[in-house]
């Protein structure tokens, strides 16, 4: 029996530009998250960069379930890469489009994503 | 459920950055509301929201006044009768999530059992008790889900948590 693997998607949103698909920035928040989640919530989570949105925007992927300790571990995170910044975390979805939807909305309203 | 928070910068666009950060209404200290750490600003008040801040030692007698709303605890120790004094007073005990967000790992686990332990007793007793961010930059601001994960952490009651990052609706 083949079981597919549910994830849900975290929109983070960084006070700071990020370049979130080079690997010293995802390298840094990786092993900030592993830091504040220990390593058996870390495992669990099996977090995964899904999408860069904007210059300070981000998505990633966690197993279903383990969306919160993700979430709360995002609030602790002060410094990446030898840089102060803080991270909020705005939405949780069970897919990207949903975020990406909520983010174009946002954008026309103004408000979330930096220039 | 609507979430409030407690912020220290002015943002450029207070609405915007609510609905940014899911929150029904941030309030500003120095636009909607003032913080006092003395007795002289607390008698001269007029119309907005006041909270007291201090040592458990400077609160007792700034939250007799009438005008203050909550309190802001400096530190995180307090004495239970100061509690029970504010939960007969009918005001908000209002834990800055700063604390916990902001320090270094020791640090941080330690102000993670001493607030866990007020809000413990707070429970007990039925004191009202507010989660609020007090963010004094933008790297310190918070997101409602985040704050509401930082109130569960405390208290390990997915409705009690809910009820802090609320309370502060109770004093707008």
């Amino acid at each position: 029996m083949i079981t597919r693997r549910k994830s849900r998607y975290v929109l983070i949103r960084s006070s700071e530009p990020l370049d979130m698909n080079s690997k010293a920035d995802f390298g840094s928040f990786r092993n900030c998250m592993k830091d504040f989640m220990g390593e058996r919530a870390y495992v669990s989570a099996s977090m995964q960069m899904a999408r860069q949105t904007a210059a300070n925007t981000f998505i990633i992927r966690v197993n279903r379930g383990t969306e919160r300790d993700a979430m709360l571990a995002t609030a602790f995170i002060k410094e990446l890469n030898g840089r102060k910044l803080g991270l909020l975390t705005l939405r949780m979805s069970g897919s990207i489009n949903a975020l990406m939807t909520f983010q174009n909305q946002r954008d026309a309203n103004g408000a979330l994503t930096k220039p | 459920m609507e979430s409030f928070d407690i912020i220290r910068t002015k943002p450029s666009d207070k609405k915007a950055l609510a609905r940014l950060l899911g929150f029904k209404k941030i309030l500003v200290e120095g636009e909607d509301m003032e913080i006092t750490e003395r007795h002289e600003d607390v008698q001269g008040a007029r119309g907005a929201i006041r909270i007291a801040k201090g040592s458990q030692s400077a609160l007792p007698s700034l939250i007799k006044e009438g005008s203050i709303a909550g309190a802001i605890l400096d530190g995180l120790e307090i004495d239970k009768k100061l509690m029970l004094a504010m939960k007969d007073d009918n005001k908000i005990l209002i834990l800055n999530a700063s604390s916990l967000t902001t320090s270094a790992k020791p640090q941080r686990i330690h102000a993670f059992f001493k607030m866990r332990n007020i809000v413990s007793y707070a429970m007990r007793i039925k004191c009202k008790v507010a989660l609020a961010s007090l963010a004094e930059s933008e790297e310190e601001l918070v997101s409602s889900m985040q704050l509401l994960e930082i109130a569960n952490m405390l208290c390990r009651n997915e409705a009690y948590a809910r009820k802090m990052i609320s309370a502060l609706g109770e004093i707008i």
